[in-house]
């Protein structure tokens, strides 16, 4: 990299969310450099799984706003230069117990008022499908548009997209300070020399708040690990990806009964793809062990239990390896996708268990809030200002480029 | 599972029997676990059984004894024990089908080398193998290789099997030494270690005497490809001179020399270090063994590669060191007792570059050819692997993400190395600067039902 640099917008991170801010800022003819420390999928976009959802959130605004981002995945599938494993087959939401069962079927009914393709299938149904299911499952409430990819070749097709529409890519290259001139963004300086930008996005996952840290910006983002062991390939297993409904219990902490202590101190619930590969990934826990991700023998056994409780034939496939990611989880779970009080600093993080789901849209929304549009969707509530930890933001529309 | 261990040694080679030994005199509880049914290692393999042991030459017959030593040492020994996943105190196996975990207060990894993979096109055919592998049979099984056999490498083990089959009479079409011209010269400025191991210097020179004498030997082969024919395999070569050749054989022997298997010390999460000389990563220990994590040490070929009377030496300082480190030796004493067994590794030492450089790998033999299988679990060429490497990819974890080398069932054993030579050469970059695959937990495929079965070691988190 030349010692001088500059660009319109900068984007620290190559995961899923930076790079497609990165890529969307370029469609919009932003002249964009995305610096990432290693390479494009290089934290926990590439220790993850690949489902991109809208059963993760009862009916509502989220609802809607997860939707939306799940119709953009639709759209680029068309328009990234690289496969990225899409697969549209739909998703269920197991359910193991009568009281849950309640519960999903409300859930039913609301997502269909709202317009998705949602089916419900009895036990019967459910046993007709998946011969393979385990004896406690009851019901299975599907997510018909839910889809499953490779978000390693995503973020990789959204970097290799972006560079084609004039961004800079610059993988291999660590931001190691922010700059400002007279209270504003006026660069940032690398492992690799200094690039001027009066735009940065902070996209770095659960790094952000380090970085946020370097202007006193207080962004309060966790690292909440999780577990996912990999089979070898397998075939006939199951015809699509599964989640347990105590899945949306575990993102929020809730205590649950009918689980081991294990599963309950390590927040492990079940989850399940089938990988374009032949193998089977199978999930997941949830637990706040600060940045650690080498897989725990203890943890691995937990989600192996829970795997096998919902498709017993588990028991016999062989495990090929195990790894662990960190989730960047904000206070509410909800994303930060933001402006903040210093004019040119923007926060697009904290997705949680959802950054894959709502790269595209966190992309399309920052690439509006950078030029000074307002976002084509309600995304107030991601506003850093709901936590009140910094004073209030630069309203959107006043950091025209 | 409530039992401490002193000491828990993974691996009963020549090292790892040696450190039991240390500190099972010494009064320390030592448990040895190895995934072989005897103790013995790679050079020893089965000593204790082989209907071989009067046949291999005295290298071999050496292990009988150090085996009885071992086993009657009063450390417990698990036979059949598979390591899947380690941590500074504690290590997982499976027996039988069965997963368990044990505790220790220190750990050490005994856990050898493995044969260099050196992707070339048609190695992974039926009836090629790797020298060592062919090795292994003749010891554990007394099973010798159908020939015609082509040899084809660089290091001493190609010589060591050449001789040994010619006193089992197996017919070798040739023997292709794909080592450079150039390195004796190199070699030779570190002759004067050979004064250091004369009697293991002269057995090398009557090895490669024997085998100059008895076999067709090619000096300087490359290029070399393999083929399926009606008659078996088709080895394909080009002469010093350029000239390229075929040749019969039933089976073919491949060998690059021996590289540390760091998937342990990876998955231990322990510092490296790269060998440019020997072009290999290893663990980054002191003479006793202390690696980068406290409580985890390693001894023997983990370490460095420099056979087995070396390993024998580090085995017993690590073992003595333990000793001092958990009470049962004054430093004084540990220093007394160790000055055999540094005089030894001093001696290795001394003649270790002459090695080094005479059997230098041939930096053209580590660049694939693009029809050559790289990652054999997921059947990934060097053509498609270098497509990938040249699009964008600066790392092995790297071109793994987009990939999948290093995915499949071998956990990226086989080709994690080829890979970052790829790279490096790709990118002119640095080998130091290629980290390898991450590696994680289980180092073996494992049943799920067996893990599920498995007492829980949540309190130990
Ligand atoms: C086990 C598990 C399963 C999951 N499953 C799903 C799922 O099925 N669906 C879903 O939607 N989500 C899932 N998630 C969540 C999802 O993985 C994350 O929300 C998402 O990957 C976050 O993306 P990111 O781009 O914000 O962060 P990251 O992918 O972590 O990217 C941040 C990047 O910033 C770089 N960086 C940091 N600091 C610097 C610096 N100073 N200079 C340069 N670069 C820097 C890092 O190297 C990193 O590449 C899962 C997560 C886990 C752990
Ligand atoms: C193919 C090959 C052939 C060789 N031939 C010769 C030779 O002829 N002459 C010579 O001087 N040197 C030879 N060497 C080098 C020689 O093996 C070593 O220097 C010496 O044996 C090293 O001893 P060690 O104890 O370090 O390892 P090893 O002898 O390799 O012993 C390691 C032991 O650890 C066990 N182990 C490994 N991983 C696990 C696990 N996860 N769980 C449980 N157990 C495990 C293995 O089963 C093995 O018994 C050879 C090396 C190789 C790789």
């Amino acid at each position: 990299m030349s010692s001088k640099r500059s660009a319109e917008a900068v984007v620290i991170g190559g995961g899923a969310v930076g790079t497609a801010v990165a890529c969307y800022l370029a469609m919009d003819g932003v002249d964009v450099t995305v610096v990432e420390r290693g390479e494009f999928a290089w934290g926990t976009s590439r220790r993850c799984e690949g489902h991109v959802v809208t059963y993760d959130t009862p009916p509502g605004d989220f609802s809607l706003f997860c939707k939306t981002g799940q119709d953009l995945f639709y759209e680029a599938q068309d328009f990234l230069p690289v496969d990225f494993e899409f697969t549209p087959e739909g998703i269920g939401l197991l359910v193991d117990n009568e009281d849950h069962l309640e519960i999903v079927k409300q859930n039913f009914e609301g997502k269909k008022a709202e317009g998705y393709d949602v089916t419900l299938w009895d036990r019967d149904e459910l046993r007709h499908r998946e011969r393979n299911i385990g004896d406690n499952v009851i019901a299975c409430l599907n997510f018909n548009n839910d889809c499953t990819l490779n978000p390693m070749r995503l973020c990789f097709g959204l970097a290799k997209h972006a560079e084609e529409n004039g961004a800079t890519i610059l993988p291999r290259t660590q931001v190691t300070k922010l700059l400002t001139e007279n209270g504003r963004v006026s660069g940032v300086e690398t492992d690799q020399g200094i690039i001027a930008t009066k735009n940065v996005i902070l996209s770095s996952g659960v790094w952000t708040p380090s970085l946020g840290a370097m202007l006193g910006v207080q962004i309060p983002i966790r690292p909440r690990q999780g577990h996912i062991l990999v089979t070898e390939r397998v075939s006939g297993l199951l015809s699509k990806a599964y989640v347990e409904y105590g899945y949306l219990l575990t993102k929020h902490g809730v205590t649950r009964e009918n689980v081991t202590p294990d599963m309950d101190k390590f927040g492990v619930a079940f989850v399940i793809e089938p990988s374009s590969a032949g193998t089977v990934l199978v999930g997941s826990s949830r637990r706040f062990a600060g940045m650690d991700i080498r897989p725990h023998p203890a943890v691995m056994r937990a989600v192996a239990e829970r795997g096998t409780h919902f498709f017993p034939s588990l028991s016999d496939m062989r495990l090929l390896r195990c790894y662990a990611g960190v989730r960047p989880a904000s206070p509410d779970e909800l994303p930060i996708i933001s402006s903040t009080h210093i004019p040119g600093l923007f926060v697009g993080a904290g997705h949680e268990g959802l950054g894959i789901s709502l790269c595209l849209i966190t992309g399309k929304i920052m690439s509006e809030l950078v030029r000074g549009e307002t976002p084509f969707i309600d995304a107030s509530y991601m506003s850093i200002d709901r936590f009140g930890f910094n004073p209030p933001a630069v309203p959107a529309g006043e950091t025209t480029l | 599972m409530d039992k401490v261990w002193d000491v828990i040694i993974v691996g009963a080679g020549p090292a790892g029997m040696c450190t039991a030994i240390q500190t099972a005199k010494h009064g320390l509880s030592t448990l040895v676990v190895d995934r072989q049914t005897e103790p013995g290692g790679q050079i020893f393999r089965s000593a204790g059984s082989s209907s071989m042991i009067g046949k291999l030459g005295k290298d071999y017959a050496a292990g009988l004894p150090l085996v009885k030593q071992f086993l009657n040492c009063g450390a417990q020994f698990e036979p059949g024990a598979n390591v899947w996943d380690i941590a500074p105190d504690r290590v997982y196996y499976s027996q039988q089908g069965h997963s368990h975990f044990v505790r220790a207060r220190q750990v050490v990894l005994a856990t050898g080398a493995m044969e260099r993979p050196v992707p070339l096109p048609g190695w992974t055919l039926p009836g090629v193998m790797g020298s060592g592998a062919s090795d292994v049979l003749l010891k554990s099984a007394g099973l010798l290789p159908e020939g015609p056999v082509v040899l084809c490498g660089n290091g001493p083990l190609v010589l060591q099997a050449a001789v040994h089959m010619h006193e089992f009479n197996v017919p070798v079409s040739a023997v292709l030494l794909t080592g450079r011209m150039g390195n004796i010269m190199h070699a030779m400025k570190h002759a004067s270690g050979i004064l250091a191991r004369p009697g293991y210097f002269l057995h090398g020179v009557n090895m490669a005497a024997k085998t100059m004498l008895h076999q067709k030997c090619v000096l300087g082969a490359h290029d070399v490809s393999i083929s399926e024919s009606e008659k078996g395999l088709q080895v394909h070569y080009a002469t010093r001179s350029g000239k390229h050749r075929k040749l019969d054989a039933s089976t073919v022997l491949l060998h690059e020399g021996v590289i540390p298997e760091t998937r342990i010390t990876r998955l231990a999460r322990l510092r490296h270090a790269w060998d440019q000389k020997q072009r290999y990563w290893h663990v980054d220990a002191d003479k006793w063994g202390q690696t980068s994590a406290p409580g985890l040490r390693t001894a023997g070929d983990i370490a460095t590669v420099r056979g087995a009377a070396a390993a024998q030496a580090e085995g017993s300082l690590v073992g003595l060191d333990i000793c001092r480190e958990l009470g049962q030796l004054s430093l004084a004493d540990r220093d007394r007792e160790a000055l055999p067994f540094l005089r030894i590794i001093k001696r290795c030492q001394a003649l270790q570059p002459f090695l080094d450089e005479y059997f230098a790998p041939t930096p053209a033999m580590l660049q694939p050819h693009p029809d050559a299988i790289v990652c054999r679990c997921e059947e990934l060429t060097a053509g498609h692997l270098g497509e990938v490497i040249r699009e964008g990819s600066y790392s092995p974890n790297g071109v793994k993400a987009q990939a999948r080398p290093g995915m499949g069932t071998c956990q990226g054993r086989i080709c994690g190395q080829a890979v970052a030579e790829m790279i490096a050469d790709a990118h002119g970059l640095s080998m130091e600067n290629l980290p390898q695959y991450t590696a994680q937990p289980p180092l073996f495929p494992l049943r799920l039902g067996e893990l599920v079965e498995m007492p829980s070691p949540s309190e130990l988190m």
